[in-house]
């Protein structure tokens, strides 16, 4: 890795490395406009997004663009991959939960959630037109495509680095890994943490694909006497119980990586043969900080 | 509206038929009481009462085709495109389906190799990482 640039997007820090540093400009430029065009597309908090638009329409069929079709098509996998444990129709229970708001305004306390069990079913019922370009939500029904976008703005930033630029590319959006290209000759370098803003815990190398991580410990609020966090399990309409505080999944693509991870974290004590049946690497963190590694994940050499 | 031509050929048809049908003594009297109505009413002399009925040849195929194409042409069919829900397991149905995903959509696919460690010497600087992964 030879060159490195960050840029506020999606609510974090996205980072994009490149292994010839004369491309670095141009990476960054493509890298840029994909994760613009996402958080345009897909974001819950902006009034003017895609989404949020859908969102209003309350069953009735809207004109959307190639990219929100592609993210709900993605979304939509996810829920079908995951047997259902990764659903984008938590848009409802994630505000019920009261997650309202870009995470920076939310209140950190908040009076008790309702008794009711938030609604997070009709995934199957999301229809995507590609004929006639419009999409579907039922009534009754809000999409949050926080388990998908984000990973797969990574995706996007880093295939249309490499695109450009003929180097390899890694993009990091708010610690979704994604790379594309020709890898450094040994491989990229990518620190494991609890939040993506803290010291590293371990590393690892990767050549190719994604690394993403889920954990109950970051976003979290209190609403009444209760400890929440976003990850909504579609069972309960609530919070997943808070197993593991951290899983972090190496897969072909950061949407694979990001879809496992999050599973996992809403699986709970399934979660290590439900990875290890799929043949994901992976590193899951306890709330004794006690680490589970499957799938090959190396022996790790702790961080100094 | 039929013409007496039609009626005496009815009436010729009817007496072939009641003669073909029925036997005996009964018969040739019925056939003949028919006979008899027949050319009364349409005056023109009867044809034979024993006259077996001609075999009936079959439709050539470009006799069939010509009866086909003289049937009137139906109204188009309206084009449906119908949506089909994504659901597991669902199969394809109707002429177009723009689904969600395919009914078997891609199984989350792990990376084409795991991570490698990152080997670190006793001592030595943590390597510099291109990014950091965790919760955002």
């Amino acid at each position: 890795m030879v060159g490195r640039a960050l840029f506020a997007g999606l609510g974090g820090e996205i980072v994009v490395a490149v292994t010839r540093a004369d491309a670095l400009p141009s990476a960054l430029a493509a890298a840029r406009a994909e994760v613009l065009a996402i958080d345009a597309a897909c974001s819950r908090f902006r009034e003017d997004s895609e989404l949020t638009r859908l969102n209003a329409a309350a069953g009735r069929p809207i004109p959307a663009s190639p990219l929100l079709r592609e993210a709900l098509r993605v979304a939509v996998r996810a829920a079908h991959v995951t047997d259902g444990i990764v659903v984008p129709t938590v848009g409802r229970a994630v505000v019920e939960a009261g997650y309202d708001r870009d995470f920076k305004l939310l209140p950190r306390h908040q009076p008790a959630a309702p008794r009711r069990r938030p609604a997070t079913g009709g995934w199957e019922e999301v229809a995507i037109d590609e004929v006639a370009g419009t999409v579907t939500v039922p009534p009754q029904v809000a999409l949050d495509l926080g388990a998908t976008a984000k990973a797969l703005a990574a995706d996007r930033a880093a295939a249309a680095g490499a695109e450009r630029t003929g180097c390899g590319v890694l993009v990091a959006a708010a610690g979704d890994v994604a790379t594309a290209g020709t890898p450094p000759p040994d491989g990229w370098v990518v620190a494991v943490a609890e939040h993506h803003a803290d010291a590293p815990l371990a590393f690892v190398r990767v050549d190719s694909g994604g690394v993403a991580t889920s954990g109950t410990t970051a976003r979290t609020w209190w609403r009444g006497r209760r400890a929440m966090h976003h990850l909504i399990d579609p069972r309960t309409g609530r919070p997943a119980r808070a197993w593991w505080r951290t899983v972090t999944v190496a897969a072909a693509s950061c949407v694979d990586a990001n879809i496992a991870s999050t599973a996992a974290v809403v699986l709970g004590r399934r979660a290590p043969a439900w990875l290890a049946e799929r043949g994901l690497a992976a590193r899951l963190v306890d709330q004794h900080h006690r680490a589970c590694l499957v799938g090959g994940w190396p022996q790790e050499c702790a961080a100094a | 509206m039929t013409s007496p031509r039609d009626e005496s050929r009815v009436g010729a048809y009817l007496r072939l038929r009641y003669a073909t049908m029925l036997s005996g003594a009964g018969a040739a009297a019925l056939a003949g009481a028919v006979t008899g109505w027949a050319a009364a009413a349409t005056a023109v002399a009867p044809l034979p009462a024993a006259t077996a009925p001609a075999p009936v040849a079959p439709l050539t195929p470009e006799q069939l085709m010509s009866l086909e194409f003289s049937l009137p042409t139906p109204p188009p069919k309206q084009v449906v495109i119908v949506r089909v829900p994504a659901q597991a397991g669902r199969q394809p149905t109707g002429l177009a389906q723009p689904r969600a995903v395919a009914a078997r959509p891609a199984a989350l696919a792990p990376a084409a190799a795991p991570p490698r460690p990152v080997a670190v010497a006793p001592a030595a600087a943590a390597p510099a990482p291109a990014a950091t992964t965790g919760t955002s």
